[in-house]
């Protein structure tokens, strides 16, 4: 009996006190009652592995009391799905930019590898993981805050009239669009193409004094390179417009790409330079400079846009590649069989 | 046998969700009778209605708390035991609840005679 009053002593704990002895007097009278029946069924007393038994199929002691306690919560089913989109959104917007910067840190930068040497670079991603739980808190807190004084309030001023007008369903990326795309891309391609041959086409008449630093000349090709996978993409949803996958696929791919291809870049200063210092220096070192620091200035909000575009992709390629594994058949086979009848729905 | 339990939980959780609307009927039925907690247990699940402690005396509890039962601590067999039974106003509410209960009944029976019918 010792371990029944063990197990009565465990669930009182969790009871609220004023009710406490009430409760465990009527639970302790109901497992008397069946151990009475069950040694009086068998025709002796109890075994320690019987009354083991009994209280394991009663259930642990906190789920026992939580039964007595009223349903609580911290976020309620009002406020639940809005949190869990906000915390998701805003772990995503942080995590991932935090995640390249260090690897692009660990990858390339020899003082940063040489101050965490070994393992101890990993001890760095404590800050991302600090960062990480201060805002889940934040936003936990601040949820569970507007769960319980502003559920009334929110529901209250629901107005169906200020609902989201439809959504089309885009089933396919819209031709105007692949077409936008495909000239501006052979425009930029064209221009690209022609500066090596024609300076002037960058820098207009500065192009007498100043020229690129031939240091950048390596990211040429690539950046050359990325512009032709976006234009390629282009092609193909021109022809294929049920691909509405490819567009965020290859914004994800080439968006990574490009922010390492600046960040490289960004780290080849000055990006431009006089052509003849000895002549030139007094009259157009002042612009070179300025121009230098609009360059980097440009570059570094290039490769922000870049970081929010590639959250943006990864958002749209995850919900692309969900959609693809919730198919009834979401397999490679049913993915090109859905493509191949996409253009007899057209007809 | 994972793959057939995992195949079973749906039916499992709703056949609970089922019972589980019918519990405070039950209870309120078995107690126009004074009874303690262990012998109504006893009575409910031998007439097929098995119900857990843990589910049981909070609803009890709660039931009291809504004036529906009344409970009072009397000693039997030298033992303490707390006693059960339906107030004024539980047999009202129970006999409104048992007419909603034909109600449902009848509207439930006609519904599943035509589905059984049509998927025969």
């Amino acid at each position: 009996m010792e371990l029944v009053e063990r197990y009565l002593q465990a669930v009182k704990f969790w009871l609220p006190s004023d009710k406490q002895d009430d409760i465990i007097a009527e639970l302790r009278e109901d497992l008397r009652s069946e151990i009475d029946d069950k040694e009086s069924a068998l025709g002796h007393s109890l075994e320690k592995g019987d009354l083991e038994a009994l209280l394991k199929r009663r259930g642990p002691p906190v789920v026992v009391a939580g039964g007595y306690l009223p349903q609580r919560h911290l976020i309620g089913p009002i406020w639940f799905p809005i949190y869990w989109l906000v915390l998701r959104l805003a772990i995503a917007a942080n995590a991932i930019p935090w995640l390249i910067v260090w690897l692009i840190l660990v990858l390339n930068s020899p003082s940063y590898r040489s101050a965490h040497p070994g393992m101890a670079i990993f001890g760095t991603l404590g800050t991302f993981w600090t960062t990480i739980w201060i805002q889940f808190a934040v936003i936990t807190a601040v949820f569970a805050t507007l769960d319980r004084y502003q559920t009334q309030a929110f529901i209250a001023g629901w107005k169906p009239s200020q609902l989201q007008p439809l959504r089309k369903t885009r089933d396919r990326v819209p031709r105007a669009e692949s077409t936008v795309g495909l000239v501006f891309s052979f425009v930029f391609l064209y221009w690209l193409l022609s500066v090596p041959a024609f300076p002037w086409m960058a820098f207009g008449p500065a192009a007498s004094f100043m020229h690129v630093n031939p240091d950048l000349r390596v990211f040429y090709i690539p950046i050359v390179l990325l512009v032709l996978v976006g234009t390629a993409q282009h092609i193909a949803n021109l022809f294929r417009p049920e691909w509405v996958w490819l567009p965020s696929v290859t914004g994800l791919a080439t968006s990574i790409a490009g922010m390492m291809v600046l960040y490289f870049a960004g780290r080849v200063f000055p990006f431009v330079m006089l052509s003849d210092p000895a002549v030139n220096q007094a009259h157009y070192g002042e612009v070179v400079g300025i121009v230098n620091l609009s360059l980097l200035m440009a570059l570094a909000c290039w490769w922000l846009a870049l970081a929010i575009a590639c959250v943006v992709c990864v958002f749209k390629s995850l919900g692309h590649l969900r959609r693809w594994f919730k198919r009834p058949n979401g397999t490679a086979q049913g993915f090109t069989g859905s493509i191949a009848e996409a253009p007899k729905e057209r007809s | 046998m994972e793959h057939s339990s995992n195949q079973n939980a749906p039916f499992e959780n709703l056949r609970l969700e089922l019972r589980r609307g019918c519990l405070v009927l039950a209870v309120l039925s078995a107690l126009r009778t004074e009874q303690y907690g262990y012998t109504l247990r006893k009575a409910l699940a031998d007439q097929g209605m098995e119900m857990d402690e843990g589910t049981l005396y909070p609803l009890l509890r709660r039931l009291e708390s809504q004036g529906l039962l009344v409970s009072q601590w009397r000693e039997e067999q030298k033992r303490n035991k707390r006693f059960y039974v339906l107030s004024a106003n539980g047999k009202l509410i129970l006999k409104q609840l048992l007419a909603e209960w034909d109600s449902i009944g009848s509207s439930l029976n006609g519904i599943v005679k035509e589905t059984r019918h049509g998927t025969r």
